[in-house]
């Protein structure tokens, strides 16, 4: 299954009783390549990338994946689409109770995804490339932030997503672990059916490296910049709204 | 008018704290709902994943309590045995300790001592695993992984809960009953084949009803409530505690309203079936 396109239409967005973040956002996100989500601290950006992967619901308006509703969906419905979702938390999101190795068999093997010997070869295959090898038996509790963030990232390609969603990162990451990263966007969009990325990114240089656009979040609207290059983005192309 | 203010007032309060109950009430029945419908909907979570929660969480709950169970039970069954047989010896009524001891135990203290333990322990346990769960952001990992929480996390610890506390109780009472009376054997005069008869004659098939809709129920609610309040952690650490003295209160006034009101209808219908209502 491929997802094609990814559009808000009238989305508005708050936690609890703050202000909302997003206020009336119609915009239809750039697919294909990968895109940058760039904008100061607080304006939204981990909760544009939630929201994009169906972990938030808008408060009002649509948030529409292949022109369907994703708020009309039961967990079931959306399930397909979620299945086509890798998302790489900022921090956090490891079971705690389970080893590295489990956290990444656990998609796999609770959809049934593959069998016993191919889902391991996998996850042996993104651990590997992380150089994860060597703490697979450790939880999360007992390795390092940076082994921690590696092991959430590369969890996010177990299931081969059609839209990769990675919140910050480079934060915490060793140089390795992101040419490891870039190394593996650019082998799953060759081979396996990798097509949107979304990330974000606190200005860090290399995250131009990685960026075929960006989309900056401003004054609670979504703008897209195109002609991004290691200085920032370039000429602001389209509004959100 | 100062007094009408008041009454005014105090109605005013009565009836938001029921709005509240009943609001708090119907979105846990909710969540039961949701947590059934999620785990018959999930396709892709087989029986294996389920036994596995189910079958730890039965070990957590259930067989780790036995030693706590045991000497409760122990002492709860001794101490009844030996009030119950003096007064009724007393009274010329020593054949009637059986009646006692299966009103007293096995309707009323077995499911709610067992309750209040399970509470302690385990509805503790639940609440801050699930709480802590939030905090890191592991529900939403699962949800990302398109893991339905409620099927994966929710459906078998009360499904455990359910087979836990049944159990626990059925142990309770069977440690009660007969260890009581073993314990106060040295002090107590009273022949065992005419304490098994007693009993025996004492047991009536409204009794095992009554056992396993109290029982069950009570596993329901007080897993479903540590559940729900571990979900309502929201970002921060510091919630946890809350949320885990609040699913110990919230569990403790409901367990303990349900049984009394299991009781009212139980004994009402005897009198009903007497003629005497």
């Amino acid at each position: 299954m491929k997802i094609g396109s990814l559009a808000f239409k009238d989305m508005v967005f708050g936690y609890g009783d703050h202000a909302p973040l997003f206020g009336g956002v119609t915009f239809e996100m750039p697919c294909g390549g990968n895109t940058l989500v760039r904008g100061g601290s607080g304006v939204g950006k981990s909760a544009l990338l939630k929201i994009l992967a169906g972990l938030l619901a808008p408060k009002s308006g649509a948030y529409l994946i292949d022109g369907r509703d994703v708020r009309e969906m039961a967990f079931e419905e959306f399930l397909p689409y979620r299945k086509r979702i890798g998302y790489g938390f900022d921090y956090g999101g490891l079971l705690a109770n389970r080893t590295l190795w489990d956290n990444l068999m656990l998609p796999l093997q609770y959809h049934n995804e593959l069998g016993l010997d191919a889902a391991e070869e996998r996850v042996q295959e993104l651990m590997g490339a992380f150089g994860l090898m060597a703490f697979r038996d450790r939880r999360p509790a007992a390795v390092s932030g940076a082994i921690r963030k590696a092991a959430s990232i590369a969890r996010a390609f177990v299931m081969r997503p059609s839209v990769l969603i990675l919140d910050d990162p480079f934060v915490g990451l060793d140089r390795e672990s992101i040419e490891a990263m870039f190394g593996l966007v650019k082998s799953h969009r060759e081979s396996h059916g990798l097509e949107h990325v979304f990330f974000t990114s606190r200005g860090e240089s290399v995250s131009y490296k990685l960026a075929d656009r960006v989309v900056a979040i401003e004054r609670g609207l979504l703008w897209l910049d195109d002609g991004s290059s290691a200085a920032g983005p370039g000429e602001r192309k389209a509004v959100g709204q | 008018m100062p007094l009408a203010r008041f009454l005014f007032r105090e109605i005013d309060g009565i009836g938001r704290r029921a709005i509240e109950i009943a609001s708090y009430t119907l979105q846990v029945l909710q969540m039961v709902y949701l947590s059934v419908r999620a785990a018959i909907y999930d396709q892709a979570q087989g029986l294996r994943t389920v036994f596995s929660v189910v079958s730890a969480q039965i070990y957590f709950t259930g067989w780790q309590a036995m030693p706590l169970v045991t000497m409760l039970a122990l002492a709860t069954g001794g101490i009844v045995i030996l009030q119950s047989s003096a007064q009724l010896s007393l009274l010329g009524s020593a054949e009637m300790v059986g009646n006692l001891m299966v009103v007293i135990i096995v309707r009323e203290l077995g499911p709610l001592v067992t309750a209040l333990i399970v509470i302690a322990r385990s509805g503790t346990a639940v609440a801050s695993e699930i709480g802590n769960m939030r905090v890191n952001r592991e529900i939403e990992a699962l949800e990302a992984m398109g893991i339905n929480p409620l099927s994966y996390i929710v459906f078998p610890r009360i499904v455990g809960g359910v087979i836990s506390v049944l159990c626990l109780a059925f142990y309770f009472c069977a440690i009660a009953l007969l260890g009581g009376f073993l314990v106060t054997r040295f002090i107590n005069d009273m022949p065992f084949a005419f304490y098994a008869d007693s009993l025996a004659n004492a047991f009536t098939a409204a009794d095992v009803g009554l056992f396993l809709a109290k029982n069950g129920f009570s596993g329901v609610i007080i897993f479903i409530i540590a559940c729900y309040q571990g979900l309502l952690v929201q970002q921060s650490a510091h919630e946890v505690p809350q949320v885990t003295t609040k699913a110990v209160v919230n569990s403790i006034i409901y367990v303990t309203t349900f049984n009394l009101g299991m009781t009212t209808l139980f004994y009402l219908n005897q009198l009903m079936a007497l003629g005497i209502l």
